[in-house]
């Protein structure tokens, strides 16, 4: 989506069979021609002239009316003003046109500004009230406090009770380090501490946390038994993007300040998992001089390896620096500087594909290197000009992903669904014959040792598209309008071709246990009648062992066919007239022999924008009671489906519009990342239903406000206009809380980084409502919000009101970046 | 400039984005208010905006589902044809759009999008920031609602 209101060039689709109109419906909604419309054109052009004055538009009036009155219901004293185009007009008056400070952003210079920590402090102190440092052991580095710890956990307060004598923390894993029991997406833990219960406002706080201890009675992570653990050190923060907190003392006075002062959570969690990070270390002279270019072995903290190459005369002493994330690596020498990126190519224009793949543009001493589809990307800039010859040989290759760059590429996988080639270019690593493969142009191929980095064999398939598959024991490449070949990864020489339609297009490979292997691919040229086709192929010899058609009027999806037992599934979906629904259709692995179909009732889409690259709409998860098959919609849904007969077991419709993944939880649950930023959903995998843990009747952990409440920064007042109420949140994200017992309310956030509705009359905050109490579904309030001002409160953002369905609620608001919750309750 | 580029969309999409208002919120007050809150904005917005057509479409039915949210929560229900702003005489359309209201909101605005709006699945999911594929979906479910609905109301 753009911003400028266009509709995106290269849209997914046209007019598809099942696009048509219904006669019946069609025939109802002309009727609508009859109704009387009124002119409006008066109405706009007369609020679209700023005036100082009036601040009851006619267009506003309805708006105002419902919001007043919400308001009215809410926050008592908070008396709404104006909104949008009247706020930008008391905005000029009363000369608060000037945008906040951010209390939050680093300073320049050395270390944080202090209001940065204010948030954290804050947290800290207050959780260090209630959690009491038992059995810690002072440790004065990161790698002593991360040896003396065997667990090692990421994640969210969520709630916290007394229990035992001491209290229980229920937490949302994020990450976790040491037991495999606590490992996997989105896990919910309780942890037993012989502590006190932290203040309850203070829930929803992010931590990084050193533990001792172990599961009660559960050796198989199967039970929801609490874990009794001894907190060796925790971290806490507001939000992952502020400086953490210690709340014990000793670490931070040794070894933790001096690495990472004011160091947020991410980063702590990047030390945690490699102690090295942050340093800056020689290059290492070039693996290999080859055709006038260096070639460097780049290894990053993560496990990433890159193939460099950069022009001969560069080879001298570099080192690099590689900054937590999302900073860049910078290679830094005597002769250019150059910064390496993870994301879109920044494009300077001119650029031009190099006959080792990447794209260069040269001007002057600057020169702008990318792999495009490959989120790669180097800044250059040299100290005397660049060559044309220079851009020849500037390359940056992947031969190992790491789990930085592996990241970027799965969240930029939707905005790749308009990629020129949407197919992997690599890296395919052969560890036996001691090469990876990368794709090194629209046709070609390339193998480099992995020692030296020196390349051992190159291959162009002429055709115009070659697409790159993976397979441990061949090069696998999928000729557009050719053939389908396999090459020796030692040498490059071709094995066996097995020669296509022209017409044949993605082609999928897959299911090589017990060497059984399958080729899919589909007429996927529109109109084409043809069925798609799936054959069984001898990987050795790429003789066919058998072939079979697919439906009339459809293409496979891209899922990979998922091999079960004695079957090969596969999904297809509609291209051609008359077909409405994708099915799911069950072959017999050894002859080819259709065993059952099952209608989705879902019209669907070949490519799926929403399915990360390292993913697939088709999973075969291994639960305890064996496997099961578990389907994903393009259109969202999530079906178990019995592989044996076809039969759907449950279906979750619609609510998994964004989904990420989907995954095995430790608990036994199906995780299923429905946004990046947010836990997963865990469903139970035999009903579907959500697998929440209720909160019992008359424990809602709800929100009480902490005194003296969150000071904002200037210009806002250290305090909300209603006395009853207490600002609560950080500088980035707060709100209003009743300082006792809760009032339904309208849903509303003040940051200092939101400009005023003048700037921003639609602010990108969106607010989620969950029940804890309940496994109903969240409500949310999707972004924009809109603005509101009052001269007391100053500008704020609204999006929706609280629910109003009895019960325990968390609301969850995110806004450029910060997120922040509270917890209330509905009588 | 802007504002009579502006007026140009408005005398292009008018018609059809207030009668697609209408029919997603069942209110004339509600397609008024979002219809002119839509375009005061675009023509603020001036040259940063380089479809207007697009942005407005998509702007005001943001709008108007913000205004049926709020209506809902103060207990005000959600259609008022029977009011005497409604517009409506033709009592078989006050009984259709009254019927919308057994769909979803997003299938609601889908609809509307699809048959007022002459907008293509794609067009729309990218004015309702979702996926293509789930505006088929969505499409197909309410077909399939509809008919049924219609097909019991006609008998």
């Amino acid at each position: 989506m753009v911003d400028d209101g266009t509709f995106e060039d290269g849209i997914v689709g046209g007019e598809l069979p099942g696009d048509e109109l219904d006669p019946l419906l069609e025939q109802r909604f002309k009727a609508l021609a009859d109704v009387t419309v009124p002119d409006t054109w008066a109405r706009i052009s007369t609020n679209a002239v700023p005036r100082s004055t009036d601040v009851a538009r006619t267009t506003r009036r309805p708006v105002i009316a419902v919001v007043a009155a919400a308001i009215a219901m809410i926050v008592g004293g908070i008396a709404l003003s104006n909104f949008g185009d009247d706020a930008e007009q008391v905005t000029a008056a009363t000369g608060t046109t000037e945008p906040s400070t951010d209390v939050t952003a680093r300073a320049d210079g050395d270390g944080f500004d202090p209001e940065a920590r204010l948030c954290s402090t804050t947290l800290a102190e207050s959780l260090g009230r209630g959690v009491p440092t038992v059995d810690y052991e002072p440790s004065d580095s990161p790698s002593q406090l991360t040896e003396l710890s065997p667990i090692i956990l990421r994640g969210q307060l969520i709630s916290a009770r007394s229990e035992a004598g001491g209290t229980v923390l229920d937490v949302k894993v994020r990450d976790a380090i040491g037991d495999e029991r606590l490992d996997g997406i989105g896990n919910s833990v309780s942890l037993w501490t012989l502590a006190g219960q932290p203040p309850s406002g203070l829930l929803a706080g992010d931590f990084v946390a050193f533990l001792t201890g172990e599961q009660m009675g559960s050796e198989d992570g199967t039970t929801s038994n609490p874990w009794v653990v001894q907190i060796e050190g925790l971290w806490v923060a507001c939000d992952a993007a502020g400086p953490a907190a210690s709340v014990i003392a000793g670490p931070t006075e040794t070894g933790w300040r001096s690495v990472a002062e004011g160091a947020t959570l991410d980063e702590l969690w990047q030390l945690v998992q490699f102690p090295e990070r942050f340093i800056s270390r020689p290059l290492g002279p070039p693996t290999v001089i080859e055709n006038g270019a260096a070639v460097f072995d780049l290894r990053l903290i993560d496990g990433a390896r890159f193939r460099l190459s950069l022009p001969e005369r560069w080879a001298e002493e570099m080192t690099f620096t590689q900054w937590p994330a999302p900073s860049s690596t910078v290679i830094e020498g005597p002769s250019a500087t150059i910064e390496l990126s993870f994301g879109f190519c920044p494009d300077p224009g001119g650029m031009r594909e190099n006959r080792l793949g990447s794209t260069v543009a040269i001007s002057g001493t600057t020169a702008t290197v990318c792999r495009p589809d490959e989120l790669l990307s180097m800044a250059v800039a040299a100290v005397q000009p660049l060559t044309e010859s220079d851009a020849e040989v500037f390359d940056l290759r992947p031969i190992h992903l790491g789990t930085q760059y592996a990241g970027v590429l799965s969240l930029a996988w939707p905005d790749l669904a308009n990629c020129s080639n949407c197919a992997r270019w690599g890296p395919m690593v052969f560890e036996a014959e001691n090469v990876a493969v990368n794709r090194t142009g629209q046709t070609a191929v390339t193998a480099v040792d992995l020692d030296t980095l020196a390349e051992v064999w190159s291959a162009d398939t002429g055709g115009f598209g070659t697409a790159l598959h993976g397979g441990s024991d061949g090069v696998y490449l999928e000729v557009t309008g050719g053939a389908f070949l396999r090459l020796d990864p030692t040498t490059g020489r071709e094995q066996w071709r097995l020669e296509r339609d022209p017409d044949e297009r993605d082609l999928g490979l897959s299911g090589h246990e017990a060497n059984q292997w399958f080729v899919r691919s589909s007429f996927a040229i529109e109109g084409d009648p043809r069925p798609p086709i799936l054959r069984r192929i001898d990987i050795d010899t790429g003789e066919i062992l058998w072939t079979t058609a697919g439906r009339e009027g459809t293409e496979w999806q891209w899922s990979q066919p998922a091999v079960f037992s004695d079957r090969v599934i596969l999904m297809d979906v509609p291209d051609g007239d008359g077909i409405v629904d994708a099915t799911l259709r069950a072959y017999h692995v050894q002859t080819g022999r259709e065993i059952w179909t099952t209608d989705l009732d879902s019209p669907n889409a070949a490519f799926d924008p929403h399915v990360p690259f390292d993913t697939d709409g088709l999973s075969v998860l291994e639960f305890e009671d064996g496997a099961v098959l578990i389907v994903r919609t393009v259109g969202g849904d999530i079906l178990r489906v019995d592989p044996t007969n076809g039969r759907i077991l449950w279906r979750r419709e619609g609510v998994f519009d964004r989904v990420s993944g989907t995954d095995l939880a430790a608990d036994g649950s199906l995780a299923v990342a429905v946004d990046s930023n947010r836990g997963p959903l865990l469903i139970d995998p035999n009903t579907g239903e959500n697998k929440a843990a209720p909160i019992r009747p008359g424990a809602c952990p709800a929100t009480i406000p902490p005194e003296p409440g969150f000071e904002p920064p200037l210009p806002w007042n250290p305090n909300p206009s209603d006395p009853e109420t207490v600002w609560f949140g950080s500088a980035d994200l707060w709100t209003v809380l009743d300082r006792a017992g809760h009032t339904l309310r309208k849903s509303v956030w003040w940051s200092a980084n939101f400009p005023g509705g003048g700037e921003e009359e639609m602010p990108e905050v969106e607010v989620i409502y969950e029940r804890l109490d309940a496994d109903d579904d969240p409500v949310v309030s999707a972004a924009p919000g809109t603005n509101a001002y009052t001269a007391e409160d100053g500008w704020f953002m609204i999006n929706g009101i609280e629910p109003d369905e009895s019960g325990c609620w968390r609301a969850t608001a995110t806004y450029k970046g910060a997120e922040l919750s509270y917890v209330f309750e509905n009588r | 400039m802007d504002a009579i580029r502006v007026e140009d969309a408005y005398r292009r999409i008018h018609l059809r984005l207030w009668r697609a208002l209408f029919a997603y919120g069942g209110d004339a007050e509600i397609a008024g208010d979002a219809e002119a809150e839509a375009f005061t904005q675009a023509i603020r917005r001036g040259s940063e905006i380089r479809d207007v057509d697009a942005w407005v479409w998509r702007c005001a039915f943001r709008i108007a589902a913000g205004l049926l949210q709020d209506r809902r929560t103060l207990g005000l229900g959600d259609f008022h044809l029977d009011r005497p702003d409604g517009g409506v005489e033709d009592r078989s359309v006050t009984v259709f759009l009254s019927q919308l209201d057994g769909l979803s909101d997003q299938q609601r605005a889908i609809v509307v999008l699809r048959y007022v709006g002459q907008f293509r699945p794609a067009e729309i999911a990218d004015l309702l920031n979702t996926s293509p594929g789930s505006v088929r979906v969505q499409l197909h479910r309410a077909h399939t609602h509809l008919r049924s609905v219609l097909e019991e109301s006609d008998g």
